[in-house]
């Protein structure tokens, strides 16, 4: 009812938890370690020619749209829900 | 620097425009085409572009396939080039455009799912914030508690949706589950990006939650986010937001209001 | 930092440090000189500037540019130099390099690495752009060779002979791409010799090797593969006449597993202490 009593009491609670954030817990080193890079990002720069020899090499010289040969999303949304790949 | 730039504006006028050269420049390659040379430069243009937005962008990848992605970034390419030497910065607006591009418009969520995978993109480099200071909270006297105005990690993001997208977005993580089953008419969600360490974590606010985190965001005190919220979500539990909120390392910081 | 900042790179084999090998170089196993990772990788600073200190406690770290457009007409993108500069900061590298190429144009950024025309006004433009990203960084800039898939019949000079003159107008040091120069030797007819005798070789401050592939007859610069035998034998010739210098292993696509990477270190410490031990 009264805000103030409400806030209060929750910021007293909070602080009666001693709580430390979480930043500052996780400092277990082998847990850091499979945080930091299970997920790493490889990093996108690098100084290399771009080796995918994909069939956009040359493309842009050409009329053709490549539009013409994919039209529809073909990939795990297939999965997830019924009806909604169907054509609007 | 007249002679230089205007070869330097042909040469990107035959790249990212896929013209022929001017008959000003004429480049020299003494074992091929020059159109092999040429579109060597073309492949790295758009192969480079179109590999940083599936770095940015896995999910949305992973969810209309690799062709129609490639689709997808050709025609963001062509909209938007890039504007800075750091691949990082590439992508931007890719919600916007997905968002308009009609290839896609059966797959509803996609926008959303293109924000949240910025905001996980933007999390990743943001950076470091300070841990809370509970001794400094301590110093407060609780009659002041109502003026605080607290402060969130800088990797911090909030991406509402009428979708599961916290749900899509864990779904498609590496070592994820990918028999996954996802109802989308399982009403609205809000994702929390946050940053542990040096992985970024997307997870699921409750309605109440979100609407406080969202206002408190926005600079405004303590005490009026929480009584905004309570008008419309009675439920609202505050010890359990500040513990949660607390314990990922989302609130970092305060101020008191009229103090700063 | 457990290591005071290191000033120079040791004259042993390192390698380009990518992701998949992060952790693997920080558990500490691998017996690596030094390393080097793509400056802008880390310009945003959170997690990845974070990995990156950590690794830098145990190495010298060398910063590699690849989006300051050296040649560019366009002026000098200042968020990404302060980006630099802040880097730069943060980790106190070893070395600071950079290509020779141009990457924007009016409106926008081709995130490549693009030749141009070596002429006397590109010259100056070069010049007077390296001066700058070096009174901003406080320190020496090393220049990379390219590797080109075409040439301008209008240059009025060879790249050797350009770098030549960057290096005394600029005091820029010279990063020596081997494949690079192999890869432009076999599109444009570079020719070797003169090169490695028109650059300064007291200037000549780091070597890279590398693998191509080939695509229509095109040497093209991938870094997908072992270093080839013809490179080596470049390599070793460059040693001959320029001395040994420190020199990095760079593998940026289809990445191996690290021992890989570190064998082909260790080819180039074999040759590396050869002419050592010739010199001596």
């Amino acid at each position: 009812m009264d805000n103030r009593r409400i806030i209060t009491a929750a910021v007293g609670s909070l602080l009666m938890l001693g709580l430390v954030s979480g930043n500052a817990m996780a400092d277990d080193k082998k847990m850091d370690m499979e945080k930091c890079f299970g997920v790493a990002k490889a990093g996108k720069n690098d100084c290399s020619s771009n080796k995918s020899a994909h069939s956009c090499a040359g493309q842009a010289t050409k009329d053709r749209d490549p539009m013409d040969f994919v039209a529809v999303p073909k990939g795990t949304c297939e999965k997830i829900s019924d009806g909604q790949l169907k054509k609007m | 620097m007249p002679v230089l730039h205007d070869d330097l504006s042909d040469f990107a006028d035959s790249i990212v425009l896929g013209l022929g050269l001017s008959s000003k420049v004429q480049p020299f390659c003494p074992k091929y085409p020059v159109e092999t040379a040429l579109d060597v430069y073309r492949n790295n243009y758009f192969g480079n572009l179109h590999d940083a937005l599936a770095y940015a962008y896995p999910v949305i990848e992973q969810l209309v396939g690799k062709d129609f992605f490639r689709c997808l970034t050709k025609q963001y390419i062509a909209r938007h080039p890039s504007a800075s030497g750091n691949l990082h910065h590439y992508g931007a607006e890719m919600a916007d455009f997905i968002a308009g591009f009609e290839p896609a418009q059966g797959v509803v969520y996609l926008p959303d799912i293109a924000v949240l995978e910025w905001a996980c993109h933007r999390a990743y480099f943001a950076d470091d914030g300070p841990t809370l200071d509970v001794g400094r909270l301590l110093k407060i006297h609780p009659e002041n508690y109502v003026g605080l105005v607290l402060h969130v990690h800088p990797s911090s993001h909030l991406v509402r949706s009428s979708y599961p997208i916290t749900a899509i977005w864990n779904g498609h993580q590496p070592g994820a589950n990918c028999d996954f089953h996802i109802n989308l008419d399982s009403g609205p969600t809000n994702a929390l990006v946050s940053r542990t360490n040096n992985a970024i974590i997307v997870s699921e606010l409750g309605e109440a939650d979100a609407t406080w985190l969202q206002i408190i965001r926005s600079g405004v005190s303590l005490g009026e986010a929480t009584a905004t919220v309570l008008e419309c979500h009675p439920e609202f539990d505050l010890l359990a937001a500040l513990v949660n909120l607390v314990a990922r390392g989302i609130l970092i910081d305060f101020t008191l209001e009229n103090t700063q | 930092m457990a290591q005071p900042a290191t000033h120079s790179l040791p004259c042993s084999a390192g390698i380009g440090l990518r992701a998949p090998h992060y952790r693997e170089v920080l558990d500490g196993l691998s017996k690596i000189g030094w390393v080097e990772v793509h400056s802008e990788n880390f310009f945003g600073g959170g997690a990845p500037l974070r990995t990156l200190l950590k690794v830098r406690e145990h190495y010298p770290v060398s910063l590699h540019g690849v989006g300051m457009g050296l040649a560019s007409t366009t002026p000098i993108d200042q968020m990404h130099l302060s980006a630099l500069h802040r880097l730069c900061d943060a980790v106190q590298p070893a070395a600071v390099s950079e290509h020779l190429c141009w990457n924007s144009a009016a409106g926008l950024v081709i995130n490549d690495l693009l030749p141009f025309p070596y002429t006397q006004e590109a010259l100056s433009h070069v010049a007077t752009r390296i001066e700058q990203v070096q009174e901003i960084l406080g320190r020496q800039l090393l220049v990379e060779n390219l590797a080109s898939y075409l040439a301008f019949p209008h240059s009025e000079m060879t790249e050797g002979e350009f770098l030549s003159e960057l290096v005394s107008r600029t005091g820029c040091g010279i990063l020596f791409d081997v494949e690079n120069l192999y890869v432009n030797v076999r599109n444009l007819d570079a020719d070797a010799e003169a090169f490695i005798k028109a650059i300064p070789a007291g200037a000549v401050e780091e070597f890279h090797l590398a693998g191509y592939s080939e695509r229509g007859g095109c040497l093209v610069d991938t870094h997908d593969s072992p270093v080839h035998p013809e490179v080596w034998e470049l390599y070793e010739y460059a040693l001959q006449h320029i001395g040994p210098r420190p020199t990095l292993i760079e593998w940026d696509s289809d990445i191996p597993a690290l021992p890989v990477l570190m064998g082909e270190a260790a080819n180039a410490q074999n040759r590396l202490e050869k002419y050592h031990a010739r010199a001596a």
